[in-house]
This record gives structure tokens, C-alpha cells and sequence, in this order.
């Protein structure tokens, strides 16, 4: 047990490492959640009435049908695409892995308007794939029609949330002892029996949690699906959203939250329940005994599938966005065929000109810079608030209070980000916390949507410091304070950097929340993406294409970059 | 059954040389050979382990071994070399399909099962009863002296109780061949020495045939019939244990086994000279040599073969015996003598005496 914070008991230890982040959750998630809850509520005609309204009305069951619906399909499709990388990533080293690790980590923190617009600048009716194939064959109608169909959610949610499936399960496997597979081989099982009986009973716990990750974020999924989805798919975040921002109709919207959050919250618990049974003490072992060079042909071949696969899928959207946004096409359609025109700049230049001279222009460089400003406030936030939890969470799980907690860490994550919006909308207009106006409000709600994987990514790593080190630092004379600074920090700093990762990337990207409360003269890049995708013509569609592609290369540039960082870690464990 | 007439075991069928050429019934290691990308890691293996016997591999560590087992097993593919079980070559036979069991260093139980069910693992791949199932697995826990351990998590197992689920996992579909990697290594002194005994009882009594690899020579002397030694994946010497020990038959093979007293010289007919004087040791022509001073055959009352004058450097007390470090000539020694006899002060000279077989010329 840590020994660092001497003289206290451990209860209240623990108390006050859990006092900063309950209280933003009770002041930033609790109220504006209850004060959804009383709108629902208090509308005429009984307090059950929204929610009888809302499962009375085929409509209303038919998107929360389809919501389910996308998010299974999703998450089976995205398992199916991602165990077999995740086996090449955890057994094998091979020339260019960490780079293939690097390029599939991309898509994660790309934000979900980008990719919308990437799946439209390949899918869509003047995408490239289309273009491709009306050239090809001389059609004069895109013989590909998967936008405002499942099939274009499903593919854009499993490019989303592969990587999910690669990081946890492929990071969890990298280090499971290859000799049990090898105990189990030498007692007569074939390979299809050690995988059947031996492997995935081991992985069961990663599975489980990429799952379960991967379903809540295509549960709670809107700006992938306010692009794609078109008019007639909604998931159960769009309909809150029409219902709010379109029709003003905030106690059905509210109802529909609650719908949601109950849904989210069975999840949640039903994983803990989940994680809790299957998880077993494994002895992890270093990466250096796991992996092996690839040897013959045969697992050549099965590599470069697999990788090929990885790319096809994660890879192509993304290039297919950057080159739509400078390539000029007359996709007005009335000439006859819509045809490449030739490489330009136009796009990227329209973005600083306001030729309707109109009062609301912004310049995408203001805009560039509150999402910087914003995503800069989420990183210090949520590292104050998410290290103390994730420390008590590493090194007092039994106590009651972390029990009790870690659940509620992921509530946010549970809870769709556009409700959030929506509660404050409602929760925060009035005194003590009239912040309605306030630019603050942007970095609260992302600091709320990022704080579990804050957590979620700085709690392995604290509980893979062992208690051992600690005691060995104090016996050679360690204090501490020592202690925290010249063990704990040092170990830690990898997992603290991907998660100011996370919480930087999520603010940059994140849109639900944004989309409601973000201030129409601070308007965030994706926010910004969004007013160029809902305005007709060729340049606007040009324009935000071009927006997409400049926050992409932004993600992309700072994702790269913490994955040289970690590769110039050397401890591993 | 006596522990004295275990150690009598008889000889079993030995060749002077490598045991290949005669017809062996049991795994022979035909010319293995496996290299890894940065080394040499088996360079042209034969062995033998003839059925129902015990063959020790007996090596430090990075000698190849545990590429030995791995070879045996399929687990590894030789670059050179055959694998055969009673004559049969084993090439592209894969792992599962070869019967032979394998007892990991660290005993590498499944964690997500428990121990009746970890023991059943190998008797469901063979397609067994239900019922002969456990009683299988009631049979091999009771072999192991852990009757009753069926529903145990592993998790909450000690170390020895681990290392004998391990054992009794690897006995109960009844391999061919059991192999042993480090049996003991992962244990404490107390229970490496009880569990040494145990194993040996339970591989006696099943007359498995089993194939030892270990860098510990106790253990290696304590369960095997036949000693290999290897050596960056090279057999040095093969033989019954107390022929290795006894006869070492080249200093290599002398240091590994801790016989550390060698001293350069030249042997002839009329005896072999070396810093200490001329000893009593022969060669029928005269060539050069390492002579070895057996450490466990010194003497302190004078009566001996050969006797020298050195100065008494320090005693490492070791309970029933202890150790003498010693300088004789510029050649520092150690002798291992009886902690009863009454020794000198340190850094007094001491008079050391030997009987002529404990001095012996090697290559």
C-alpha cells in the first residue's frame, strides 16, 4: 500500500483524493442532470408523461430501435476488423509496427465531423469511389448510394472505433505469457482449441471493456450520423438535438435524455458486474518475451492482410477527405458528368474572405484559436481533477468510496454529449452558476467528456508501479514527496501524456456539447465545419472540407507525435 | 520405498560414446541445430533418452536448454536435425499431436481456471469421459498429495503447491514423454529439496520417461539415470551422474560443476608437474594438461598420496562441512572438509594432504 501520504488515515486519505473531482461531478454533471430530469418531469399531464409520449410514438420507438440496432452491428463489425490487428500488434515485431499503431491511432481522435465529411468525399454521390467508377464506365448516375444508409454509419463507426479495439486488446494481449498458449499446445490442444479455451477466456476482460466502450460511443454517436445518417436515420443523441435545437421542444428532449442516460447507465453496470467476474490475476510479462520476428510465408501473408485491411479501412477516408478538399469538381451535376477539374487552393483561400460580407463571418483562424484555447484549459482541468481520482482509484480500490466511485467516472461518458450540452443549457442559467454566457462553459463540458479516459488511462499505469519501488525509494532515503516526484512521475509520465492526449484531442473534436453551447462569436473548428456542411453549393461543401482537413492534420500531427514520444520511452514496465 | 535404494538405482543401458548409434526405443535428437537471428543457439544436438528412463540436460543458463525443449515439443522448428520417437520422425508433427508433456519453468497455470479444471485441460483435448475426467484428475491431485484441491482458485496457490499442479497437469494424459524445464527453479531451498524427492518417486513409480533440463546439478544428480551436459548449445559430456561427476571429462565441464581447483601442467609417464611439485598422476606419453584437485577429498592429518604447504586465506563455515580458501604458490584453492576436524587460524599455513584419485588429469 502507498505510504506516501503519511499520518492520515487511509479513509481519509482516500476521501480527500476523491473531494476535487466529486465535487466538479456534483457541481458540473449532477446539477444540470437533475434539472433535465425535473424538465421532463414537470411538463403537464403527469410526471410520466414525456416518456409515455415518447414510447407511445412509433416514431420515437423506431429511433431508439435503430439506435440499438447501429450500435451492435457496429461494435460486432468493429471486433471482427480489430481482434485480428489487435493479434498481429500483441504477437509479432515487425518492420513499421509502431508506425501502423501510430497511422490506426489516428482515426480515435479525429473529430466526428471530419469524418462524416471523409466517408462523403469517399462514399457520397460526387465521392471519389463514384467518380471512380462513372469514369470507368461511363455512368451518368453514381452507382454507389450508401450515404443516408446504415451501411455508411456502420463502416464510419468501425473506422472510428478500431483502434479501441487495437490499443486495449492488443496492449492487454502484448503482454500475456505466450508459454500458456504453449502449456495448453503441449497438452494436446489444436490451435483452434487454444484460441477457443485458452485465448479468448484470457482476453475476455479487454474484449469485454473494448465492447463495451465501442457500443457506448456508437450508442451516444451524432456528428458521424447527423452527416451520414441524412434526414430520415436519427439516433437517439440526433433526436435530442432536433428536438432542442430545431423544435425547441426541451421536455421531450429531456425525456429522451433520461431515456438514454438509463441506457447507457444499465451498460455500465452491467460491465463493472462483467469485469469484476472474468478478470483474473495475470502475470503480465514484458513485451521483449511476448513478441516474435514473423517467420515463413504463411504468417507474411496473414500480416499483410490484416494490414491492408487496417489501412483500406482506416486510411483511405482520410485521404480521400484531404485530396477532395484541393482537387476542383464541377459537382453541380446539371453539366452532365461531374469530372476531376484539377488540383486548387481555392477552398483553403475562400475560408478567409467574407464575400457576403456578413456580420457573422469568423476567420477560421479565430476559430482555430479558441479550439486551441479551449482544448489547452481541458488538458490542465482534467489532469487536476483525474490524477487524484485515478491515485485513489490504483491504490484503494477495495475502499468503499472507490467502489462506490469508479462507476460514476463513467457516467459522462455514458451520458450523450449533446444532453450534456442540454443540461446546461437548462442547469446552469441561473445563480449561483449563471455561466449560460460564459466562454467557460465549452471547457467545463469537454473536461466532463474527457475526464474517464483521463482516468481510464492513468490508472493502469499507477497500479503497474509496484509497491516494492516505493518502499525501496524510502529505504534509500527517499521522502514523500521524493517518492512521488522521482518514482511515481517519472513512471507515470507516458500515461500522463496520452492522457493530456485524450483530453486535448476530445476538446479539439468534440461537437455534441459544443454545437449547443458554444458562443456564435467563439465558434470551435468543428462547430465552424458544421455551418459550412449545412449551407448549400459547391464552395461551402469545398470549404468545409478544407476547415476538416486542417483540424485533421492538427489531430493527426499531435497524435504522431505523442507516439514518437512514447516510442522514445524505453521502460516498459 | 528407502531413499538409499533409489539413489542405487542401476544403469540403464549406457554406451561408451553418444548413445545414437545403437537403436534407442525412446525421443532421439538426431544432428539438431537452431539458430536465432543474432546467435548460434543448438549446434548439432544427439542425444538419447531411452523409454522409462530419466535424461537430465544439465547446463547454465543460456546454454540452449530450454531451445532443447522447445525443439522436443514442437514448439520451435530445428533448422538442421530430426526429432524422433521411437524411430519415427516427428517432422511436421504439430505440438498437440505429439503427446508429450511439458512442465514450464514458472508453471504457467491457466489463470482462468481452476485447478481440478487446469489438471482436466489436457484429458478434454483427448476427447476423455466426463467421468474418466475426474477421476483422472482426482488420481493425479492425489499423486501430487493435493487431494481435494479440485475447486481452488490458483491464484491462492503457494509456490509449491503450484509447482505440483503443474506436475500432476502434465502427468495426467499420460505423455509419451514428460519434459521438465528448471522443475525446481522457482522454489525455496526447504522445499526444493522435499519436492526433489517427491518427483522422483511419482516419475519412478509411473515409469514416465522424462527429459530434465536444468542448471542445477542437485537436481539434475537427484532425478536422472543419465547426465548431458551442454554448453552453448554443444554437448560436453554425457554419462551416468556419478561417472559426469567423478570423471569430468574436460575443464569446462569440471568449472560447471563447480570443481574449480585446475592448475596447468604437463603429464608424462613418470608423473605430472605442475606449480605444487610433481603429483603422483600419470599420462603413458607426455602432453600438456589441466590437472584437477578434487575439492571434497582433502585431507588435514598428513596421510595422503601428496601433500603440499599453502596459507590458510579464509573458512566459509557451511554447517556440516566447511570451506577452505587457500593460496599455494600463487594458485588460489578451496577444499571442502569436515567442520569437526580442527583447523588452523586464518592466515596461519596449513599442511594439505591427497589421496591419489582425487587428483585427475583432464584434456
Amino acid at each position: 500500500m502507498s505510504r506516501s501520504l503519511p499520518r492520515l488515515g487511509p479513509a481519509v486519505r482516500t476521501a480527500g483524493l476523491w473531494a476535487a473531482p466529486l465535487v466538479f461531478l456534483a457541481l458540473f454533471y449532477a446539477l444540470p442532470m437533475v434539472q433535465v430530469l425535473r424538465l421532463s418531469l414537470t411538463r403537464g399531464g403527469g410526471l410520466a408523461a414525456p416518456f409515455v409520449e415518447v414510447l407511445r410514438s412509433p416514431l420515437q420507438r423506431d429511433i431508439l430501435r435503430f439506435t440499438f440496432l447501429q450500435a451492435s452491428l457496429s461494435t460486432l463489425l468493429t471486433l471482427l476488423v480489430g481482434l485480428p490487428g489487435a493479434y498481429l500488434l500483441a504477437r509479432y515485431s515487425f518492420r513499421g509496427r509502431s508506425l501502423l499503431l501510430a497511422l490506426t491511432s489516428v482515426p480515435f481522435v479525429m473529430p466526428t465531423l471530419v469524418v462524416g465529411a471523409a466517408f462523403q468525399a469517399l462514399l457520397g454521390p460526387s465521392g471519389w469511389l463514384n467518380l471512380a467508377l462513372m469514369e470507368l464506365f461511363g455512368l451518368s448516375q453514381p452507382p454507389i448510394a450508401v450515404l443516408h444508409t446504415l451501411t455508411a454509419i456502420l463502416l464510419a463507426h468501425v473506422f472510428y472505433n478500431t483502434s479501441i479495439v487495437l490499443r486495449m486488446v492488443g496492449d492487454f494481449w502484448s503482454h500475456v505469457d505466450p508459454r500458456i498458449e504453449a502449456a495448453a499446445r503441449t497438452l494436446g490442444a489444436s490451435r483452434w482449441e487454444v484460441l477457443r479455451r485458452v485465448t479468448l477466456p484470457l482476453l475476455l476482460p479487454a474484449i469485454a471493456a473494448a465492447a463495451l466502450l465501442v457500443f457506448l460511443f456508437d450508442f451516444t454517436s451524432f456528428g458521424v450520423i447527423l452527416v451520414l445518417g441524412g434526414p430520415r436515420l436519427a439516433t437517439l443523441e440526433v433526436e435530442i438535438y432536433n428536438q432542442t435545437v430545431g423544435l425547441f421542444n426541451l421536455p421531450l428532449a429531456a425525456a429522451l435524455s433520461i431515456i438514454q442516460l438509463t441506457c447507457t447507465l444499465a451498460l455500465t453496470v452491467a460491465y463493472t458486474r462483467l469485469a469484476a467476474r472474468v478478470s483474473r490475476p495475470i502475470s503480465l510479462r514484458p513485451r521483449r518475451l511476448t513478441q516474435r520476428p514473423l517467420h515463413g510465408l504463411r504468417q507474411r501473408i496473414l500480416a499483410a492482410l490484416i494490414i491492408g485491411l487496417l489501412l483500406a479501412l482506416l486510411i483511405t477516408p482520410l485521404a480521400a477527405l484531404a485530396a477532395r478538399s484541393v482537387a476542383s469538381i464541377g459537382s453541380n451535376g446539371d453539366q452532365g458528368l461531374p469530372g476531376v477539374g484539377g488540383l486548387t487552393i481555392d477552398y483553403y483561400r475562400e475560408l478567409w474572405l467574407n464575400r457576403r460580407e456578413s456580420i457573422f463571418f469568423v476567420p477560421p483562424s479565430t476559430a482555430i484559436g479558441v479550439s486551441l484555447t479551449y482544448a489547452c484549459a481541458t488538458v490542465v482541468l482534467s489532469l487536476a481533477l483525474g490524477l487524484p481520482a485515478a491515485w485513489a482509484l490504483a491504490y484503494r480500490p477495495e475502499s468503499a468510496a472507490s467502489r462506490l466511485f469508479d462507476p460514476l467516472l463513467l457516467l459522462p461518458l455514458g451520458t450523450s454529449a449533446v444532453t450534456l450540452g442540454l443540461g446546461f443549457i437548462v442547469g446552469l442559467n441561473q445563480p449561483p452558476f449563471d455561466l449560460r454566457a460564459s466562454p467557460w462553459l465549452v471547457p467545463l463540458a469537454h473536461t466532463l467528456v474527457a475526464l474517464p479516459f483521463v482516468v481510464r488511462s492513468l490508472t493502469p499505469a499507477l497500479r503497474s508501479i509496484r509497491p516494492r519501488l516505493r518502499q525501496a525509494a524510502a529505504i534509500l532515503g527517499a521522502s514523500p514527496r521524493q517518492v512521488v516526484t522521482r518514482v511515481d512521475l517519472p513512471l507515470v509520465g507516458r500515461a500522463l501524456l496520452v492522457a493530456a492526449a485524450f483530453a486535448f484531442s476530445i476538446s479539439l473534436g468534440e461537437f455534441g456539447a459544443t454545437a449547443l453551447i458554444a458562443r456564435p462569436e467563439y465558434p470551435t473548428v468543428p462547430v465552424m465545419i458544421y455551418r459550412f456542411l449545412s449551407q448549400p453549393g459547391a464552395l461551402n461543401y469545398g470549404q468545409a472540407l478544407a476547415l476538416s482537413t486542417i483540424l485533421m492534420v492538427v489531430c493527426a500531427g499531435g497524435m504522431l507525435g505523442i507516439e514518437r514520444l512514447r516510442l522514445a520511452d524505453v521502460g516498459e514496465f | 520405498m528407502s531413499e538409499s535404494s533409489e539413489v542405487q538405482r542401476p544403469s540403464p543401458e549406457t554406451h561408451p560414446d553418444h548413445g545414437i548409434e545403437v537403436p534407442c526405443s525412446g525421443l532421439v535428437l538426431d544432428g539438431i541445430r537452431k539458430t536465432y537471428a543474432s546467435s548460434v543457439a543448438l549446434e548439432d544436438i544427439s542425444l538419447c533418452v531411452p523409454a522409462r528412463s530419466i535424461v537430465a540436460v544439465l547446463g547454465p543458463s543460456g546454454s540452449g536448454k530450454s531451445t532443447l525443449l522447445s525443439v522436443v515439443a514442437g514448439l520451435e522448428t530445428p533448422d538442421a536435425g530430426r526429432v524422433l520417437w521411437e524411430g519415427e520422425p516427428l517432422d511436421g508433427v504439430p505440438t498437440h499431436q505429439r503427446n508429450f508433456g511439458l512442465m514450464f519453468q514458472d508453471f504457467v497455470l491457466f489463470p482462468h481456471l481452476n485447478v481440478g479444471r487446469n489438471v482436466a485441460f489436457g484429458l478434454l483435448m483427448h476427447r476423455l469421459a466426463p467421468e474418466a475426467v475426474t477421476a483422472r484428475v482426482q488420481e493425479c491431485l492425489a499423486q501430487v498429495g493435493l487431494a481435494g484441491f479440485e475447486r481452488r482458485d490458483v491464484g491462492t496457490l503457494s509456490g509449491g503447491e503450484q509447482q505440483r499442479v503443474a506436475l500432476a497437469r502434465a502427468l495426467a494424459p499420460r505423455p509419451r514423454l514428460l519434459m521438465l524445464d528448471e522443475p525446481l527453479g522457482a522454489l525455496d531451498r526447504t522445499l526444493r529439496e522435499h519436492l526433489l524427492v517427491e518427483i522422483h518417486r511419482i516419475l519412478r513409480s509411473t515409469h514416465q520417461t522424462a527429459l530434465i533440463v536444468t542448471h542445477d546439478q542437485e537436481e539434475a544428480f537427484g532425478l536422472a539415470d543419465r547426465i548431458v551436459i551442454l554448453e552453448a548449445g554443444r554437448i560436453l559430456q554425457e554419462g551416468d551422474p556419478q561417472q559426469v561427476y567423478l570423471h569430468p571429462a574436460s575443464p569446462a565441464v569440471a568449472r560447471f560443476l563447480g570443481l574449480a581447483n585446475l592448475l596447468p601442467g604437463e603429464a608424462t609417464p613418470g608423473g605430472t608437474q605442475t606449480a605444487l611439485g610433481l603429483l603422483p598422476v600419470t599420462a603413458p606419453h607426455a602432453m600438456q594438461c589441466t590437472v584437477l584437485l578434487r575439492p571434497d577429498a582433502a585431507r588435514l592429518d598428513g596421510h595422503g598420496a601428496f601433500a603440499f604447504d599453502a596459507t590458510l586465506l579464509e573458512i566459509t563455515f557451511r554447517g556440516p562441512t566447511s570451506i577452505l580458501g587457500v593460496e599455494a604458490r600463487g594458485h588460489r584453492l578451496s577444499f571442502e572438509v569436515p567442520s569437526v576436524a580442527p583447523l588452523p587460524a586464518v592466515g596461519s599455513p596449513i599442511h594439505i594432504s591427497l589421496d591419489s584419485d582425487a587428483i585427475q588429469i583432464l584434456p
